[in-house]
């Protein structure tokens, strides 16, 4: 019984709202940048020329969240105008539920019916957006529901991010090249994931890149544990945008690096201090 | 009153929901080695509508080819470079639209070799990469393409060729 204590968690008042707003802004960025791609490829993406072949999904999904599923270029770009609406909307009014909702249900829209040019940002960014439904930091009275549903939204959004560096490690050690130390290297021979100054110049056997596949398969493996411990965290987190910046400009995933940038909102807000003269901005 | 009575139902009613939808997504993305089969398919029903999600990119084991495409309209006509200029496009501008097209063209075009190289019956790949081509290089829906894929592998530098 005295373990039950734990859950008075979800009944003391909910203190994150900077990583929220900081949260909804990173969404608001990645979608700005997602619809401005769409905009640059619309007739590929929902036009005539759409070059993902429909879901044919049954059920709530198909009626709901795959209404582009047979394309539609008008009404994707007004799925784009209310989705950017809707995150602002959530971001300088109180009806932040109400708006991440819809913001949700057109997002969703988008991505699914354009799956071939997705990458597993698209992915983590509704997971991400789907559990800020459920979240009004502005209700955080201690011991209401609206407090816990807060508190539970957040949790859900830090657990899917471990879910996804130990699924992913998982993974790697089934893998003889990642075991072998040679990952990193192979991935960056690869064209579409490179550069042509690295993949003309690097050399098979590079002590650095086995060292940094042997990083990424520690890293995801351990981010789960260190994350939860506050004099680790920050560390983690700097190692983390180190590698997802390379994830972004290096293997050209934009989406995906800055999706995991932007999730790490959920553990941690940097503390930045301006000095002008006298006077401090925090 | 109620919360005095019952102080931790809130509580225990959000864990619960948590654990249960985390160990569901486990069950539907985990690796079949770490994984029971049953509970895969299942959870795909739960998951695959709003929640799919997949986190096994370069793993367990990486891409062996660099693919390019090349399609011609006429079995004596020249082949024209298709997947060059959009991957030229994504090293040149990182953040752009390039890179979705490239990286998808690229996905498509190595299960395309798969199905091929490996005599597999599957052809769904090969099939949706000439509609790629189709579309993308503007060739009506009614005139034939022949597609040229060249997989050079990453770690000999031998290239394949394969025709269909």
């Amino acid at each position: 019984m005295r373990y039950l204590h734990i859950l008075d968690f979800f009944n003391r008042p909910f203190s994150k709202q900077k990583n929220i707003r900081l949260l909804r802004w990173g969404v608001l960025f990645f979608y700005l940048v997602n619809n401005v791609q769409l905009c640059f490829m619309l007739d590929i993406s929902y036009g005539a020329g759409r070059i993902s072949p429909p879901l044919g999904q049954d059920g709530i999904s198909n009626y709901a969240l795959n209404l582009l599923d047979q394309g539609g270029v008008v009404m994707a770009i007004c799925m784009m105008i209310l989705l950017m609406l809707c995150l602002f909307g959530a971001l300088i009014t109180s009806y932040k539920r109400t708006f991440t909702f819809v913001a949700f249900f057109a997002a969703a829209n988008l991505t699914n019916s354009t799956y071939l040019l997705n990458s597993g940002g698209h992915h983590l960014m509704l997971l991400v957006l789907f559990f800020l439904c459920f979240v009004n930091e502005k209700k955080v009275e201690e011991g209401s529901w609206s407090n816990a549903i807060n508190k539970g939204a957040l949790l859900a959004i830090q657990i899917q991010i471990c879910l996804v560096y130990l699924v992913s490690a998982l993974y790697k050690i089934l893998g003889d090249v990642w075991l072998e130390g040679a990952a990193m290297w192979h991935s960056l021979m690869l064209q579409e994931y490179s550069l042509p100054i690295i993949y003309n110049n690097i050399p098979d056997s590079n002590l650095i890149l086995m060292i940094m596949t042997y990083f990424a398969i520690a890293y995801q493996f351990l981010f789960p544990i260190l994350i939860w411990i506050s004099a680790t965290r920050k560390w983690v987190l700097i190692l983390g945008i180190l590698m997802h910046l390379m994830i972004a400009f290096v293997f050209g995933l934009f989406s995906f690096g800055v999706a995991m940038i932007i999730c790490y909102f959920s553990f941690y807000i940097p503390k930045l201090q301006f000095s002008f003269g006298n006077r401090s901005i925090e | 009153m109620e919360q005095k009575k019952h102080p931790y139902i809130k509580g225990l009613l959000i864990v619960s929901f948590l654990f249960v939808h985390f160990v569901i997504t486990y069950f539907y993305v985990a690796p079949d080695e770490f994984n029971v089969n049953g509970l895969k398919q299942l959870s795909g029903n739960y998951i695959k509508p709003v929640f799919h999600q997949g986190w096994s990119l370069f793993a367990p084991e990486l891409p062996e080819y660099n693919v390019d495409v090349a399609y011609r309209t006429d079995s004596t006509a020249q082949w024209h470079e298709f997947s060059a200029c959009y991957l030229k496009n994504h090293h040149k501008f990182r953040v752009t639209h390039h890179g979705r097209i490239s990286i998808g063209i690229s996905n498509v075009a190595r299960g395309a070799v798969w199905e091929i190289s490996g005599n597999h019956e599957r052809q769904e790949d090969q099939i949706l990469l000439k509609e790629m081509v189709r579309k993308l290089a503007g060739i009506n829906d009614g005139g034939s393409v022949e597609i040229r894929l060249s997989a050079k592998s990453v770690k000999t530098g031998i290239t394949k060729y394969f025709e269909y």
